[in-house]
C-alpha cells in the first residue's frame, strides 16, 4: 500500500519537476537575504557648526554608543555638504549643531539642535525619533539642574562672577554624568535563547509555514482520492480505512521529511543559519502532526474548493496567532494565550531554546 | 457581461467555500483589528520592574518606568517575572535597588540598578539608556545641591526646599529641551506630515498581515479554473464560439468581484478610504497573477504548490522589506509588491 502511495508521488513528473524548481529558487533566497543583511545599517551626518569640546562629547553620545556603535556610521561637514547628502539618500539623519550651542546651553538659553529624518524607511525614522527623544532628557535634566542652581544662587545674592563660575562648573559635572551613564546599572545576563537576527527569525517562521502546507499538501491528496472513489473502491478490495489512511500519511509525511530535511541539512552546511537537531527532529515531528490534521480536516470536506480555502485560512490564521509574523513578546496577553496551541509558538520557542 | 455574472454565480454556489470563506476571512480580520486597537501599547518593550527600595527617589523613578510610552511595564515578584523572561514574553527585568535613593543622595551612583536579560541582548541596552534618562533627573539634582551647600554663604537650604526650586524650574515650558526636528522623504524632498510613533512598525506588520490575508483570498478564489481544467469543462468551453481573451477577461473580473467585498472592508476597517484603494489595486494585481497561474498549471496541485510559495515569498519580502533598512537588506526587497502595499498603507 505504502509503495503505491509513494508510485502515485513519483509518478507526477510535472508536480516533481516544479517542486524542484521552487526549492531551488526558495534556498537561493535564503542565502540571498541572510548574505545580504550583513552591512551598516544607519548613517548620521553632523555639521558641528559649535566645535567645542562639550559639542564634541554630545556627538560621541552617537558613535560611541554601546548598542549603535555598530549599526551607526557618523560622517561630518558642513551643513551644505549634509544636505547634499541627504539629498542623495546617503543620510538617514542629520543634525546641525549650531554655533554658540555650548555657550548657549551653559548661560541658559535654549538654541535647538536642527536634526532632519529621512521618513522614506518609517522603521529607521521611529528608531532615530526615539534615539532623539532619549538624548533631549539627558539635556533636559542637565539642563533644568544647571538652572536651579543658578537661581538659587542668584537668589541668595552671591557675587554674579562666582553664580557663572558655579555654572560651567556644575554644567560641565552634569554633561559628564549624563555620558557616564552605563555606570548606574549592573548587568546581570541569564543563560536563555538570544541573538537571533529578525531575518533569521522570519526564515524559522517560513519553515513552519511549509510544515503547515506539507500537511495541506497531503489532505488536498488524500481528498482528491476521496472524491475520485479511490477510498471506496479501495475498502470494497478489502483494505481498511486506517490503512489506507496511514499509509498515505506515512508516504506524503515521508517524502515531506526527507525534503526539508535536504533542504535544512544544505542551509546549515552552508553556515548560513543554525538549525539544531532538536528542531529538526520537532519539524520532523510537526509535519506528520501537520499531516494528520489537513488528512482530518479533508475526511470531512466534501469540495477542493471549500478545503483550500478552509486549509489556507487556518495556516494564515494559525502563523498569525502563533508570533509567526509579530513575535510573542509583542502580542497582546489573549493572543500569548491562543498561541501556545499553535505548532508556530512552540517550532520558534524551541529554535530560539536550543540556540 | 452574461459570463462574468456566470463566474461570480460559480464562486458563490459552492456553499462550503463559501462559508468557510467567510469565516475563516472575518476571523483573520478580526484578528488584524484586535491587533491594530494595541498597536501603540504593545509596541513598546516589555519590561518587569522591581521595586526594592521605599525611598521618594525610588517612588519616583518606578513612576516615570511606568508612565514612559516606549516600555509595558509588568511588576510582580522576582519568581514570576524571572519565569517571564525565560519564556520569552518580556525583555528584561529591571530592579531598583534597596539603597537606590540613600545612594543618590550620598553621591555613590554606580550600580544601584540591575538590569536582568539574556547574553547579547542590545534591547536591553536601549532600556538601559532610556531609565538612565529619568535617573539623571534625581541624579543632577542631588549633584547640583551638593555643589551648592559647598558655596560659602549658603542660606542653608533643605534638600525638600531645594527641590521645590527643581519642580518650579521644571516648570517653565522654556526648559523642554527639544530638537527641532524635522521628517522629510529624501526620495523627493518634501517634508513628511506622517506623525512618527512607535506604533507604526506594528502597523506596517499588520499591513503586512492584510497583504497576506488578500494574496490568500485571491489565490483560493482562482483555483476553480484549475477545477474546471481538471474537470475538463475548460475544453468544453474552448468548443463554444467565445474569444478565450473575452472568457479570461470575465474569469478576471468575475473573481475580482468576488473578493473585492472583503478586501474593501478590511482597507476600511484598517485604513480608511485609502486602505480600501490600496486593498483594490493590490487585489487586482493578485488576481491576474493566480489567474495566470491557475491558466499555466491547469491542476489544482500545481496550483497550490507554485501558489503557497507564491504567498510565502512575498509576505517574508514584505516582512522583510520593514527591517531591511536597518539589517541592510536587499533594496529589491523593497519593490515587491507587499513591500509597496505596506509602505502605500501606513501612508
Amino acid at each position: 500500500m505504502l509503495k503505491k502511495d509513494l508510485k502515485v508521488i513519483f509518478s507526477d513528473k510535472k508536480m516533481l519537476l516544479l517542486l524542484a524548481a521552487l526549492i531551488i529558487i526558495s534556498v537561493a533566497g535564503v542565502f540571498l537575504c541572510v548574505k545580504e543583511s550583513n552591512g551598516p545599517a544607519v548613517k548620521i551626518g553632523v555639521s558641528d557648526n559649535d566645535d567645542t569640546e562639550y559639542s564634541g562629547l554630545l556627538v560621541s553620545y552617537f558613535d560611541k554608543n554601546d548598542v549603535f556603535g555598530s549599526y551607526i556610521q557618523v560622517v561630518r561637514g558642513s551643513d551644505e555638504d549634509m544636505e547634499e547628502q541627504f539629498g542623495r539618500g546617503e543620510l538617514d539623519l542629520y543634525l546641525i549643531i549650531p554655533e554658540g550651542f555650548t555657550e548657549n546651553l551653559i548661560n541658559i538659553v535654549n538654541m535647538p539642535i536642527k536634526a532632519v529624518i529621512n521618513s522614506s524607511d518609517k522603521t529607521k525614522a521611529v528608531l532615530l525619533t526615539n534615539l532623539l527623544q532619549s538624548y533631549s532628557d539627558y539635556i533636559v535634566s542637565v539642563e533644568i539642574n544647571c538652572q536651579t542652581l543658578y537661581d538659587v544662587m542668584r537668589e541668595e545674592g552671591f557675587e554674579y562672577s562666582q553664580v557663572q563660575d558655579v555654572n560651567v562648573e556644575i554644567s560641565y559635572d552634569l554633561v559628564f554624568t549624563a555620558l557616564g551613564k552605563d555606570d548606574f546599572f549592573e548587568r546581570s545576563y541569564i543563560e536563555r535563547f538570544e541573538g537571533i537576527s529578525l531575518i533569521n527569525y522570519y526564515i524559522y517562521s517560513g519553515i513552519m509555514l511549509l510544515v503547515l502546507y506539507a500537511g495541506l499538501f497531503a489532505g488536498l491528496a488524500s481528498l482528491k482520492e476521496k472524491l475520485g472513489q479511490t477510498n471506496v473502491r479501495l475498502v470494497s478490495m478489502g483494505v481498511g480505512r486506517a490503512k489506507i489512511f496511514a499509509s498515505k500519511l506515512l508516504a506524503y509525511a515521508g517524502c515531506y521529511i526527507v525534503l526539508l530535511a535536504a533542504a535544512l541539512l544544505i542551509i546549515s552546511m552552508a553556515g548560513e543559519l543554525n538549525i539544531p537537531v532538536k528542531a529538526m527532529l520537532f519539524t520532523a515531528a510537526s509535519i506528520i502532526v501537520s499531516c494528520v490534521i489537513f488528512m482530518l480536516i479533508a475526511a470531512f470536506i466534501k469540495s477542493v474548493q471549500g478545503y483550500m480555502v478552509l486549509s489556507n485560512m487556518l495556516i494564515l490564521l494559525t502563523t498569525i496567532a502563533g508570533g509567526g509574523i509579530i513575535p510573542i513578546m509583542y502580542m497582546p496577553d489573549a493572543c500569548v494565550a491562543v498561541a501556545r496551541f499553535t505548532p508556530t509558538y512552540w517550532f520558534i520557542k524551541l529554535i530560539l531554546g536550543a540556540m | 457581461m452574461n459570463r462574468l455574472f456566470l463566474r461570480i454565480k460559480i464562486c458563490i454556489k459552492d456553499i462550503t467555500a463559501c462559508i468557510c470563506y467567510l469565516v475563516s476571512a472575518v476571523v483573520v480580520l478580526c484578528l488584524l483589528l484586535g491587533l491594530d486597537s494595541v498597536s501603540e501599547e504593545r509596541s513598546a518593550v516589555p519590561i518587569g520592574l522591581i521595586n526594592d527600595d521605599l525611598s521618594s527617589e525610588s517612588e519616583r523613578l518606578r513612576e516615570s518606568i511606568m508612565n514612559n510610552d516606549a516600555f509595558y511595564v509588568y511588576e510582580g515578584s522576582r519568581e514570576l517575572l524571572n519565569e517571564k523572561l525565560l519564556e520569552g514574553y518580556i525583555n528584561s527585568i529591571v530592579i531598583i535597588k534597596e539603597d537606590y535613593g540613600l545612594r543618590i543622595r550620598k553621591g555613590n551612583t554606580d550600580e544601584i540598578v540591575e538590569i536582568i536579560s539574556g547574553e547579547d541582548n542590545k534591547v536591553s541596552v536601549v532600556v538601559g539608556d532610556i531609565i538612565a534618562g529619568s535617573m539623571l533627573y534625581d541624579v543632577c539634582a542631588e549633584k547640583g545641591y551638593r555643589l551648592y551647600l559647598k558655596q560659602e554663604g549658603n542660606a542653608g537650604l533643605s534638600r525638600d526646599e531645594y527641590q521645590k526650586y527643581i519642580l518650579k524650574t521644571a516648570d517653565r515650558p522654556d526648559f523642554q529641551f527639544g530638537f527641532e526636528l524635522e521628517y522629510r522623504d529624501a526620495n523627493d524632498g518634501k517634508i513628511d506630515e506622517t506623525s512618527v510613533t512607535n506604533g507604526m512598525i506594528y502597523k506596517q506588520m499588520i499591513a503586512g498581515m492584510f497583504a497576506m490575508l488578500l494574496s490568500l483570498i485571491a489565490f483560493v478564489s482562482c483555483n476553480g479554473i484549475c477545477l474546471e481544467y481538471e474537470a475538463g469543462t475548460r475544453r468544453r468551453l474552448k468548443n463554444l464560439p467565445n474569444s478565450k481573451l473575452l472568457m479570461n477577461t470575465a474569469d478576471f473580473f468575475g473573481i475580482y468581484l468576488y473578493t473585492l467585498p472583503l478586501g474593501l472592508a478590511g482597507g476600511y476597517l484598517l485604513a480608511g478610504l485609502k486602505g480600501m484603494t490600496i486593498a483594490a489595486i493590490y487585489l487586482l494585481l493578485l488576481c491576474a497573477v493566480c489567474l495566470l497561474l491557475s491558466n499555466l498549471l491547469k491542476k489544482t496541485d500545481a496550483y497550490q504548490l507554485a501558489g503557497a510559495v507564491l504567498i510565502i515569498a512575498l509576505g517574508v519580502c514584505g516582512f522583510v522589506s520593514v527591517f531591511s533598512g536597518l539589517v541592510g537588506g536587499s533594496d529589491f526587497l523593497n519593490y515587491t509588491p507587499n513591500a509597496l502595499f505596506i509602505e502605500n498603507f501606513i501612508k
